[in-house]
């Protein structure tokens, strides 16, 4: 929750009116100035590959028959600056042609570039070169390559998209993964529907005005507006990093909410209010609150589970949910909203994430428990944010049940993989909204478990450098939850072990492999094997050298980037645990060995322990990496990097090993 | 409203062109059904276990027909049974039937699901169809949709019934019908009936099947018809062919084709180049300006040479690949006006474009069909057939002839690579032979030479500078990179291909070497690395193979039955100079030199201290270009392994007396 709310205040800010007057461009179609054309490199970011030199969406309403529609204008100006640009010539407009809810027209696009001649020209697109792809019976995309493009190349286009949708306005994306010099966005809404603003993604600066305006609707006659314009300048590049959940957070935009209508005939006032009312609106909804009911099937069974599971309260959760998980299959499909009725989720045993949830609460329910739907935005869908209340940002429900604790217990049975007390990695988002009929409620959404390995070696070393050992491989919580997955996309058990078990060897000898499932899904995955190698292992002389972390070493830091400018996030702790005990061959004594060593970065986020211990024959080595804070922001890091730079540097430091008798016999001889 | 739209649909069947090109019609399967009879069940007990082995689908059925009632008319039918045995079959229970949306109408696919007893759970409703865009990667627009049908159930096992009929007014006949769609797929029973008008024959190959077709003339139609029963399921073996060359399957193609307008047969390479040549023909006429460009580019050469490469960079910087493809563009090239017009065009339209110019300036050239990729399946030289995705530009000329990629916007002229060389292509010409070989390249043109200087301080830290010259097909991706990255990319790029412990980049150059024989290009960087050496106490650990590439393994040893393809003819060669820190000595060394070699491969790798105290580490890795027999996995395995293990060789270094 730390973590979270940290972000939040550096990503989100709520804009106020500018006191500086918004520098509004207006550009004509096809009048690009002469030094766009003539233009070598963008002076800001002189590596782009292309840079957007203008760009204005603009919001208006229109009549078509009978309905009041919304219009969005593009005006867009991408100039080609290396070979690597030139992708930008290819455009595809994506529309919802579902019912005539969004159309695109109007489509133009024109080239202007330098020819041999040292002349500028301008080539328009000829109407037959713009496609329309129905991408499946839904959404469609408009296609248009722009001809000649070149680099050097100017490339203007400007269309229309009309919505059936008239109250919710576009989200504007002020930054791309090339840099923009101009971007503007005008939104001229009716007079009376109060939108609110929100920022994301970045902080440069946007110049806001605001002034009435009038719109002519044709027979609707004219209408008093409000026109707002956003101008923002200059946004660098946002450039790929590894290591985040999803790119889409980090790009610079700005959201707008309708948050009431104030005008003659509309009897609800405030459009959207507040959370509370999103939470009662979701109650009502067909598709979410109406499915809160427990069906037949539901009242029948549940006795008998309950029964089964005796009095334990988290037994009767667990076993409410595994029948849950048993009963269902996940559709591969996302959505808040339940996309099957529960009877036939029941029969058919299909459906999206949110209707298998829903069943869970209403068994829940039907048990006696208080458990509750809870909204939430997937890792992958971005983070959420409970600053301006709107609905569009969750893609996923999941559930609490209340334990007489200060927090509830968070379920997600979508995953057949997962224990009942364990959200899946996807879900780690940080927060969600609890929905209860008086009302919403934010909670932190929270990983319970760890990111967890715990490996024992029980091994020997032969005198010619052979090691034989035998192998205890633990993974719980997360890790299982991955290792469970990979078990179960291997064509058999045995590959499975074959394959998890030779990683990080270059030859190895394996027998007696096994693989332990446990009995439950809350039970770690274990797999046991016999081995043998001589990787690891170099006989020199008198010497035999060691690297004592075998397989396990970690031998490259992941974090490669000198710098980062946006977090890294683990989603869940890590706990890596390595012992390993070695009886060293007959005569052979320890020369020299690692130090040992204990860091731990501040307050707690993480910590590395090593050491190698000599006691008679034997050798005992230890590992532990933990990382305990989920995310860490780019000021720090630096401590992560540098911490992985200690584990790589210490993982691989060898043991040296000499015949004692025979070298001190050697040493006679010389 | 929308709630409920669904997202875009997995796309999980195998599709085996990427730019379709003149492929032609080498779609999907296809199918059949007519009334059957009411006691087929498909209790999975009924399976024999034979066909379980290795499997995790078991087709109980599958029925395809194709009734062609004219050159360019005729219906397909298909009914497909299968039974899932595991989550690994589920694309199974996804039915897919590509159609063209200018020749055909979406074809109506009808579905049940059945239990492991062999009851019938439901049957495929309309919301389980969806209706979708094809188009390939790297295409703009095409008129391709794939019609899908999803019958999707949790509890293992359960088998799909599909069927559908589908009439087409465009060529019917796919290239090739395979009696297994994939690997660890048994067949219990697969038919293929083919049914030609009685005017016309089919021509066929058989590969990997044995039986000859029965064949039977009623009235109208002159039918072939072929029936496998219990066929085992395969598996892929590692380094081995192509899924398209393991599966058996019959190669197909009427006596008489049609396209558009034109008619033709494909009874020889010659009769086959012919038609794709005059379906192409006068589309070459330039307009009157880039006519007089192309002859005022020319005026002062005299070397046909020359000529070639300055109008090849002028193609190169004017035009781009764009691919739009309506109709029976798929075949037919847009002509040279459409390239000059928009600035773009498709790999034909470029190669005619390209093609257009040279004869403006009195240079011949033929556009010629090629299967691209650097690693196309076997080529079937006696079967004149399309077995092509791409077209290229051949130049002839006495004993050297030129080869022109025309949708490349930086290779030089003739260069090839690993996407079309050393393969069959057939040059499209009104006569004469048309059945060639493009060239073939050898390890010393594909080759990567690197020198690497390491300067060690006492904390196993180092200094590192590399340059590394590529050439041949190893300068494919240093060219690419540098043409299509930002600065900014290319360093990351650089940044997740060195593979070292932990490294800042201090700096880096990437350009091409002018003048070479061969593309070449050079890369250099300087590192900080850290850990370059593991430390403990008195010692250092060095692996003297630093920036080292890590070799695949050979697995599918022992019963191996599938041969071994070596695709890339390349050379490795590497010098590593290491400066030691002051008071370091060498206190062991690996078993240098070491030496391995055979037919396929070779590789040695040696470490000497030299005079002035710097340690030197060499290493080359030849590789040939060959198709091995299954009985040389244990000398490839071998020789991998041994490589492998050379390169963990460590030095070690301690300080002190």
């Amino acid at each position: 929750m730390k973590a979270l709310s940290c972000s939040l205040l550096v990503g989100i800010g709520l804009l106020l009116p500018a006191i500086l007057f918004g520098q509004v461009r207006k550009e004509k179609f096809g009048k690009v100035s002469t030094d766009d054309v003539r233009m070598e490199s963008y002076a800001e970011d002189p590596e782009a590959g292309a840079v957007v030199l203008y760009e204005e969406g603009s919001v208006s309403y229109r009549y078509v028959g009978q309905d009041l529609q919304q219009t969005l204008k593009i005006h867009r100006r991408v100039k080609i600056l290396g070979e690597g640009g030139l992708e930008y010539a290819d455009v595809s407009i994506p529309y919802l042609a579902y019912r005539g809810y969004e159309g695109v027209t109007n489509i133009k696009a024109m080239t202007h570039y330098v020819d041999e001649s040292g002349k500028v020209q301008s080539q328009k697109i000829s109407k037959s070169d713009i496609l329309d792809e129905d991408v499946n019976g839904q959404y469609h995309l408009k296609k248009f390559s722009f001809p000649n493009a070149r680099v050097g190349a100017v490339l203007e286009f400007s269309y229309q998209k009309s919505s059936k949708d008239f109250v919710s306005l576009p989200t504007w994306v002020f930054q791309e993964q090339i840099p923009v010099a101009h971007s503007q966005y005008i939104t001229n809404v009716i007079k009376g529907f109060d939108y609110r603003n929100v920022v994301m993604g970045g902080s440069y600066p946007i110049q806001r005005s605001q002034e009435g305006g009038t719109l002519n609707l044709g027979s609707a006659g004219m209408m008093n507006t409000t026109r707002t314009s956003y101008v923002c300048q200059n946004i660098p590049a946002l450039v790929k990093e590894p290591y985040v959940s999803s790119l889409s957070n980090y790009f610079y935009r700005v959201e707008l909410q309708l948050q009431g209508v104030y005008m003659p005939g509309f009897s609800e006032k405030d459009y959207l209010k507040s959370w509370n009312q999103l939470a009662k609106q979701m109650m009502k909804d067909e598709d979410f609150g109406e499915h809160l009911e427990s069906s037949k099937a539901v009242k029948e069974v549940v006795p008998g589970l309950l029964a089964e599971a005796g009095e334990d309260t988290l037994a009767r959760i667990q076993a409410l949910y595994e029948w849950t998980q048993k009963n269902t299959d996940w559709d591969d499909r996302e959505g808040k909203y339940a996309n099957v009725k529960e009877k036939v989720l029941l029969k058919e045993g299909k459906g999206n994430g949110t209707s298998i949830n829903i069943l869970l609460i209403n068994l829940l329910r039907e048990a006696g428990f208080q458990a509750d739907p809870v909204l939430v935005s997937t890792r992958e869908n971005g983070l959420p944010q409970s600053i301006f209340p709107t609905l569009r940002q969750f893609n996923h429900t999941i559930v609490a049940v209340d334990l007489g604790k200060e927090s509830p217990l968070l379920l997600d049975a979508q995953s057949g993989l997962t224990p009942y007390d364990m959200l899946p990695m996807q879900d780690l988002n940080g927060m969600g909204m609890r929905v209860t009929e008086t009302g919403a409620t934010w909670i932190p959404v929270e990983p319970t478990h760890a990111n967890q390995t715990i490996i024992q070696l029980l091994a020997e070393l032969s005198a010619d450098g052979q090691l034989t050992s035998s192998q205890t491989f633990q993974h719980k919580g997360y890790a299982c939850l991955t290792a469970r997955k990979e078990a179960m996309a291997a064509d058999d058990e045995q590959t499975f072990l074959s394959e998890t078990l030779q990683e990080g060897f270059n030859e190895v000898e394996l027998s007696e492999t096994a693989l332990e499932l446990g009995e439950s899904r809350s039970d770690p995955l274990v797999t046991t094997c016999q081995l043998s190698t001589s990787d690891f292992v170099q006989k020199a002389g008198e010497f035999i050298y060691l690297e004592p972390m075998l397989h396990q070493a970690t031998d490259e830091n992941p974090f490669k980037l000198e710098k980062r400018s946006y977090p890294v996030n683990f989603g869940a702790p890590i706990s890596e645990r390595y012992i390993l005990t070695l009886k060293l061959p007959e005569g052979y004594t320890v020369e020299e060995a690692p130090e040992p060593t204990r860091v731990s970065l501040p307050e707690g986020a993480g910590s590395f322990q090593y050491q190698v211990m000599a006691m008679g024959n034997q050798l005992q080595v230890m590992s532990e990496i933990k990382v305990n804070k989920i995310e860490f922001s780019p000021n720090e890091y630096g401590q992560i990097r540098q911490l992985f730079d200690m584990i790589v540097a210490k993982h691989a430091e060898q043991v040296v090993l000499t015949k004692a008798v025979e070298s001190a016999q050697d040493d006679s001889n010389e | 409203m929308n709630k409920h739209l669904p997202s875009r649909f997995p796309m999980n069947h195998w599709q085996t062109s990427h730019r379709r090109g003149w492929l032609l019609l080498l779609g999907l399967l296809c199918g059949f059904s007519t009334a059957w009879s009411q006691s087929e069940t498909w209790a999975v007990a009924k399976i024999d276990a034979k066909l379980k082995k290795d499997a995790d689908v078991v087709v109980r059925v599958d029925e395809t027909t194709y009734r062609l009632n004219g050159v360019n008319r005729g219906e397909e039918r298909r009914r497909l049974v299968a039974t899932i045995l595991n989550a690994n079959g589920k694309s199974f229970a996804t039915y897919e039937v590509r159609y063209d949306r200018t020749f055909s109408k979406p074809p109506k696919i009808e579905g049940r699901l059945y239990d492991a007893k062999g009851k019938l759970l439901r049957k495929l409703k309309s919301k389980d169809l969806h209706d979708i865009s094809a188009v390939s990667g790297g295409s703009l627009y095409e008129d391709n949709r794939v019609q899908v049908g999803q019958l999707i159930h949790d509890e293992y096992p359960y088998t799909v019934e599909y069927w559908h009929t589908q009439g087409t007014r465009d060529q019917l006949l796919p290239g090739g019908w395979f009696v297994q769609a994939g690997t660890r797929v048994s067949v219990e029973k697969a038919t293929l009936k083919v049914d030609m008008p009685a005017k016309m024959e089919l021509f066929y190959k058989m590969v990997g099947v044995e039986q000859e077709p029965q064949m039977q003339v009623d009235g109208q139609h002159r039918s072939y018809s072929w029936k496998l029963l219990n066929v085992p399921a395969l598996d892929q073996e590692s380094m081995g062919p192509s899924l398209r060359d393991l599966l058996p399957k019959v190669l197909m193609v009427p006596s008489s084709v049609k396209l558009g307008k034109q008619e033709g047969t494909f009874d020889s390479w010659e009769a086959f180049s012919r038609f794709f040549y005059q379906l192409n023909e006068g589309r070459d006429e330039l307009p009157v300006e880039l006519s007089e460009k192309v002859k005022e580019l020319c005026a002062d050469l005299t070397d046909p040479k020359e000529k070639i490469a300055t109008i090849y960079q002028f193609l190169q910087e004017q035009t781009r690949y764009v691919s739009v493809q309506i109709g029976i563009g798929g075949w037919q090239t847009y002509d040279a006006h459409y390239v000059y017009e928009n600035g773009y065009g498709d790999c034909k339209a470029l190669t005619n474009y390209m093609k257009s110019m040279l004869e403006e300036v009195g240079i011949p050239a033929y556009a010629s069909l090629v299967y691209a990729g650097s690693e196309p399946p076997s080529f079937h030289a006696d079967f004149p057939s399309s077995q092509f995705n791409h077209v290229i530009l051949c130049v002839p000329m006495e004993g050297d002839t030129t080869w022109l990629e025309c949708t490349s916007s930086d290779n030089p002229p003739g260069y090839l690579g690993s996407f079309t060389d050393d393969r069959y292509v057939v040059l499209l010409k009104p006569d004469g032979k048309s059945l060639v070989r493009t060239p073939k390249s050898s390890p010393e043109e594909n080759r990567r030479l690197r020198t690497v200087n390491v300067k060690l301080d006492e904390q196993g830290n180092a200094q590192v500078e590399v340059k590394s010259v590529n050439s041949g097909m190893l300068h494919d991706e240093l060219s690419g990179v540098s043409s299509q990255l930002t600065s900014k990319e290319q360093e990351s790029w650089l940044r997740r291909r060195i593979d070292a412990a932990s490294f800042n980049i201090e700096d880096w150059t990437l350009q091409e070497v002018p003048q070479s024989a061969v593309p070449t290009w050079e890369l250099t960087f300087e590192l900080e690395g850290k850990n370059w050496a593991g430390k403990t106490g008195t010692r250092l650990f060095v692996k003297p193979n630093g920036l080292g590439q890590s070799l695949p393994d050979l697995e599918d040893v022992s019963d191996r039955t599938q041969p071994i393809l070596l695709h890339q003819p390349v050379l490795y060669q590497d010098s590593v100079w290491y400066e030691l820190p002051a008071g370091y000595r060498i206190e062991s060394q690996g078993d240098f030199p070491i030496q391995v070699e055979e037919v396929f491969g070779a590789y040695e790798a040696d470490f000497t201290q030299m005079e002035d105290g710097r340690l030197l580490y060499t290493r080359s890795l030849r590789m040939e270009h060959m198709e091995l027999p299954p009985s040389f996995a244990g000398k490839v395995k071998e020789f991998l392994q041994k490589i492998n293990r050379a390169d963990q060789l460590q030095v070690v270094l301690k300080s002190g007396t």
